[in-house]
């Protein structure tokens, strides 16, 4: 009983495809694919999220700008005008793994986002795009929240500030 | 054909939507993750001890239970008692889970309470002595649980 349905129903599943579709057309849409694949990356697209962060944030702003709504608490040089990005540090410099950690409020969707501002480091201050919003900075006598810290004190690279990142790293709930 | 293009647009939207980050972790990242890191390894060399794979060591010995809470990362943190009992209840378990004892107990919001009112004066050398116990216990053959 089961089994005669089962027959029946594949068979006339198996018929429309035959029906609907040509014996090419598999190659057809696996060189579509495989065209398509090759020119996603290239579609002229905001890729400031393409470092080591969950993808799909919106974004508005300029991100080589102090307003960039993820730069609330920052207090440096942006990467982005020193031969980095918002999220990657310039060839010549070591990302600050101990850091300050903060949260900015994102205008495209009004979500709190958590952002961390490594510093990068190795090189002389940068110089280009300074920039000092400190919103949520802390005196030093709170140091776990005080932006004013030279973070490069905790990297590989040791003390010599070029610039800093602004990388989410999280989403409040 | 329209409509299921429209259904793998949703679908992959959806796939790439921000997922909230989880309350705990996200207590973790604003007051200990800066400088003990995202995986809890720390930087020994900077004097930032390492919590992954150590933290749940300190539950083993006397006087290590306090110190995790007395410790003025954590005493002296913007958490809340509730708050700072499930962040170190979250990080004995994600970084830790290892060395904790069989028998432990979780962190509650009243023992936190009780803890916080006495800060650690001097932490470096009480660190430091129990980091000892926690090695005699470990050569003792008492490792972990």
């Amino acid at each position: 009983m089961l089994g005669k349905w089962l027959d029946n129903t594949i068979e006339r599943a198996t018929r429309r495809q035959a029906r609907l579709t040509s014996r090419r057309s598999l190659l057809r849409r696996f060189g579509l694919l495989i065209i398509g694949a090759g020119f996603y990356p290239l579609l002229p697209v905001f890729r400031a999220g393409a470092f080591a962060e969950a993808p799909g944030i919106p974004e508005e702003g300029d991100a080589n700008h102090c307003s960039y709504w993820r730069y609330c608490a920052m207090d440096g040089y942006l990467c982005g005008c020193c031969g980095g990005s918002s999220t990657s540090c310039p060839p010549g410099t070591v990302v600050s793994d101990i850091t300050w950690i903060g949260t900015c409020r994102n205008p495209s969707d009004g979500k709190h986002y958590v952002i961390s501002y490594n510093d990068c480091c190795g090189k002389g201050a940068c110089g280009n795009c300074s920039c000092q919003r400190d919103e949520g900075d802390t005196p030093l006598y709170r140091p776990q929240n005080s932006n004013n810290v030279n973070w490069c004190a905790g990297s590989q690279a040791d003390v010599p500030y070029h610039c800093s990142l602004a990388v989410v790293i999280g989403v409040k709930e | 054909m329209m409509n299921r293009f429209l259904l793998w647009m949703v679908l992959f939207v959806a796939a790439f939507e921000a997922v909230a980050t989880d309350a705990v972790e996200f207590d973790y990242m604003m007051n200990c993750q800066g400088c003990h890191l995202p995986d809890g390894a720390g930087f020994p060399a900077h004097n930032v001890p390492a919590v992954a794979g150590n933290l749940g060591n300190f539950l083993g010995v006397d006087g290590g239970r306090e110190f995790l809470v007395q410790v003025p990362g954590s005493a002296q943190s913007d958490l809340d008692d509730a708050r700072l009992a499930a962040v170190l209840n979250w990080m004995l378990v994600s970084f830790s889970a290892e060395q904790l004892p069989a028998d432990w107990q979780h962190y509650t919001a009243a023992e936190v309470h009780e803890l916080r009112k006495t800060p650690l004066i001097e932490v470096t050398p009480l660190r430091a002595a129990l980091m000892d116990l926690i090695e005699v216990k470990q050569q003792s053959g008492g490792a972990g649980r």
